[in-house]
């Protein structure tokens, strides 16, 4: 009685929170930035990182890249997603 | 007038029971087939119809045991909240771990399992905590708890993709 009524209580309360506030969960989850803002934030953070001092430039340049190749993989995903099934097959064949 | 008089009938109530847990295996298997694209609502339904099942086991496994023993008496209507707020939990785990978009059945069938747990809550404080021999509310619990069963395995079963939250909006607009 002494950790029962207490532990269901906590979880109670942990299951209702998740359901009065599961649309915000899940909006928040799904909020991802445009790939056309994306590739212009990029581009401006590649401006920036030209104008740097060439030793931070060096690592700088390597996390602009790995943010790159998401977003390339990003649009490539993108770009299959739109397109028609037809072209798909063709492109796996 | 009708008299609901489930909860002091134990082979009736226990009947319900399994009627409930053979539904929800049931309506796991009818949406593995009807509703193949539908990952969030076979997520559900294997989460609901693996909680009753388990639940109806470790029920009967706590009920076996002799009072006191691993856990009191006063953990009856507990348990039932306990699995209850589990399921939720659970089921909400797996689709922020799968990154799976809930589906709107899937919201609404955890509204429903609050709704007992709040039931539940009540029928604890009545029976346990207060000892109330007889109340009205008894029946009323024992309504709620089967039905809204029988909601959950109805909204799984014919994919019901419309919000209460839309409904309400009809409502205040008209």
């Amino acid at each position: 009685m002494f950790f029962e009524v207490p532990f269901v209580l906590i979880i109670s309360i942990v299951a209702c929170v998740i359901v009065f506030k599961i649309k915000k969960i899940e909006y928040i989850e799904d909020k991802v930035i445009p790939l056309p803002e994306l590739a212009e934030m990029l581009l401006l953070e590649l401006e920036k990182i030209n104008a740097m001092d060439i030793s931070l430039r060096i690592d700088a340049k390597q996390h602009w890249d790995d943010k790159f190749n998401i977003y390339l993989e990003r649009k490539r995903l993108d770009t299959t997603k739109n397109q028609h099934p037809n072209l798909k097959i063709r492109a796996v064949k | 007038m009708i008299d609901f008089i489930l909860y002091n009938d134990l082979a009736l109530s226990f009947a319900i029971e399994n009627v409930i847990t053979f539904s929800f295996v049931l309506t796991f298997l009818i949406v593995l087939i009807r509703y193949k694209s539908e990952k969030s609502l076979k997520l559900g339904a294997l989460v609901y119809a693996s909680s009753y099942i388990l639940s109806n086991i470790a029920y009967g496994t706590l009920e076996l045991l002799p009072n006191g023993s691993l856990i009191g008496p006063d953990f009856f209507y507990l348990q039932w909240i306990m699995y209850e707020s589990l399921t939720i939990i659970l089921c909400f785990m797996i689709h922020l771990s799968m990154k799976i978009q809930h589906h709107e059945a899937v919201i609404n069938a955890y509204r429903l399992s609050c709704i007992n747990m709040f039931s539940c809550l009540i029928v604890h404080y009545l029976a346990i905590v207060k000892s109330v021999p007889d109340h009205w509310f008894y029946s009323v619990y024992s309504i709620t708890v089967n039905t809204t069963a029988f909601l959950i395995v109805f909204l799984f079963v014919f994919n019901i993709k419309r919000s209460v939250d839309s409904c309400f909006l009809k409502f205040r607009l008209s």
